[in-house]
């Protein structure tokens, strides 16, 4: 249930009535976005600026809690400009309105909206900060949330995967260490592998239960047997290129069975059979149909000249063909084999 | 020889209680005499500033001042509870230590103020967002450059939710860190400010000639093995020592070398000192 009317908490900010002329020193910046990167052009232009006519519209600033410093609602770049100048030598009055303090729903929302214009964050402060909103709010519409903190719809949705997350793997991505920091998609990119294995190794998803899987995920990415997150895709797409068939699907689920119980395997090692093969399929699939696409259009059943020269090259192209057949016809074909395993178990 | 055994007396009085290393009248002794006369004669000058902050010093300097920092937010309607102690720097930085010693002998506990480690990005975050606004006070006992403190800040403050004052409690900053600081949106709130010309290997102070501070500088170079920083992190060439610890914006001359391989230092840095040996 929703903590707050939306109106309520996002409502415009107050003004004090208050107009202030203070130095670079008594503002802070806002502390819900401290990375103040900013194009060095347009920045550039604007420090000129203000170095000849000064500061000409007012920041917008708010009383911190129980300190001389404002923190900047609206106006970081001029600060930015400001703070540059008096490393020069140029100290600038600045003119800033004074509002009320935002509520924390309203400096978050803020927060958002601003930050979309900068460099991203990091995917999890982005979720804890939109958990935030969410429970101060209680709104959870992926829709509405965007509109609300600006974040795109994929953005909110990944986000809101990582809620998921539990609080001990969430941790793993918060580690101020980059280089023993799990990445925010880890988790984005590994959770389908796990529901799959819960659909497909019901067994093994008891035995290890979902932290179970996850730790042996981080394992495995810790001992750089899972090159990329991305990676994790692969062994969707092998698992949705393997399940029409019964026999390379019985393949598949040895193949993840290992993959989960042995550490020093590689994801792609262990799983780019499955989707280079399919890749092959489509690609000859593709290739046949363009063949036949563009034969058709030349129309050159009733041609009179260079007739031997084509049937040449008919013929040569019928020769590869009923040797491809042939051989797909073989007993290593896997399909066949499969399907007659299949009938004999069955019934 | 009378003129040094003098001086050695006297640096075993200032420095004495000198906590990660025994320095007596014959280890200033020792260390003087590693140095040529003229070497000599412009340490003689230049140690005289280098100031002690003893235990005794330390605590109540820092402990007034925190006093004072609380009463402050009092007055700014903040409560008591709404104010987040935050360590800062790796487990077992100095950071820590201060920040225990201040909730002990402060009492901060009983206030009802928090606690938590700057690494902790998800404990602070929780606890920001709980509280919604109030104060974040860091702790540490000296600021050299202030370039890892505020590199630390900007980071942990993206995970910061509502509205929080900043505030930096230290013993003592140097003036390049205070504006480093402030100018990241935290009020530095130290006992003293370390100015630039009251150390003697700086090149803005005049306390030593220019010929004193070439031979002393150039020894620093010499001693750190001709590797960066040997005026200390940041090239600060900070003269101020506590008796916990020399911070690392200390020049060489005054450390040693390190493991004190070659020179020995008067007051060194704990990773100044040799490994010991687990027997």
């Amino acid at each position: 249930m929703a903590k707050k009317n939306h109106e309520n908490a996002t409502a415009g900010l107050t003004p004090t009535g208050k107009l202030v002329h203070v130095t670079y020193k008594d503002l802070a910046p806002n502390i819900a976005n401290p990375r103040q990167l900013f194009d060095a052009e347009p920045l550039r232009d604007l420090k000129d600026n203000i170095r000849l006519h000064g500061v000409l519209v007012p920041l917008t600033v708010f009383k911190l809690p129980g300190g001389d410093k404002y923190g900047i609602i609206d106006g970081a770049r001029r600060h930015i400009c400001c703070k540059d100048l008096a490393e020069e030598g140029t100290i600038v009055s600045i003119p800033c309105n004074v509002v009320v303090p935002p509520t924390k729903v309203a400096g978050l929302l803020y927060m958002f909206n601003i930050h979309n214009f900068r460099k991203a964050w990091e995917l999890m402060p982005t979720a804890i900060a939109l958990e935030a909103v969410i429970d101060e709010l209680g709104e959870k519409d992926t829709k509405k949330l965007s509109n609300l903190t600006g974040l795109s719809e994929p953005q909110v949705e990944r986000c809101k995967i990582l809620f998921d997350v539990p609080e001990e793997f969430r941790k793993l991505s918060l580690d101020p260490n980059p280089i023993a920091r799990i990445p925010s998609n880890f988790w984005i990119e590994a959770m389908p592998l796990v529901d799959l294995t819960k659909e497909v190794l019901p067994d093994i998803y008891r035995e290890l239960s979902r932290r179970g899987l996850l730790r042996r995920l981080v394992e495995k990415y810790r001992a750089k047997k899972i090159k990329s997150v991305i990676h994790f895709r692969r062994i969707i797409e092998a698992y949705e290129n393997t399940k029409e068939n019964p026999g390379e699907s019985r393949r598949f689920i040895r193949a993840l069975t290992d993959y989960l119980s042995n550490v020093e395997l590689e994801t792609r090692a262990a799983f780019d059979g499955f989707v280079e093969d399919a890749r092959k399929v489509r690609s000859a699939l593709e290739a046949c149909e363009q063949f036949l696409d563009s034969l058709k259009r030349t129309k050159v059943e009733h041609i009179t000249e260079r007739r031997d020269e084509l049937a040449a090259s008919l013929k040569d192209a019928r020769r590869y063909i009923d040797r491809l057949l042939t051989a797909l016809e073989g007993e290593d074909d896997p399909t066949l084999k499969d399907k007659g395993e299949g009938e004999d178990g069955d019934r | 020889m009378v003129a040094d055994y003098c001086l050695a007396l006297w640096l075993w009085g200032r420095f004495g209680e000198y906590e990660p290393f025994r320095v007596t009248p014959r280890s200033a002794f020792r260390w003087l005499n590693q140095f040529s006369d003229p070497e000599k004669r412009a340490i003689a000058k230049a140690v005289r500033y280098l100031s002690y902050v003893s235990e005794h010093r330390f605590v109540k300097n820092l402990i007034d001042r925190n006093r004072a920092l609380l009463s402050k937010l009092k007055q700014g309607k903040v409560p008591l509870t709404n104010v987040i102690y935050v360590s800062i720097g790796e487990a077992g930085s100095s950071s820590h230590s201060i920040l225990n010693l201040v909730r002990d002998r402060a009492g901060l506990q009983n206030l009802g103020c928090r606690f938590t480690d700057g690494k902790s990005y998800d404990a602070l975050s929780k606890l920001t967002n709980q509280l919604g606004a109030g104060a974040i006070v860091y702790v540490d006992d000296f600021a050299g450059t202030g370039e890892q403190f505020c590199e630390e800040q900007e980071q942990l403050a993206s995970y910061i939710i509502g509205n929080f004052s900043q505030y930096y409690l230290l013993h003592t900053v140097c003036e390049e860190a205070l504006y480093k600081i402030d100018g990241n949106g935290v009020t530095p709130w130290q006992h003293s400010i370390h100015a630039k010309v009251d150390r003697p290997l700086h090149e803005d102070s005049t306390i030593l000639t220019t010929h004193e501070r070439r031979i002393l500088r150039d020894l620093c170079v010499k001693i750190g093995d001709g590797k960066r920083d040997s005026l200390g992190h940041g090239s600060v060439a900070a003269s101020v020592v506590f008796y916990r610890n020399t911070p690392d914006n200390v020049p060489r001359i005054f450390r040693g070398g390190r493991q004190q391989k070659h020179y020995l230092g008067l007051v060194p840095r704990t990773t100044d000192l040799p490994k010991p040996s687990i027997e």
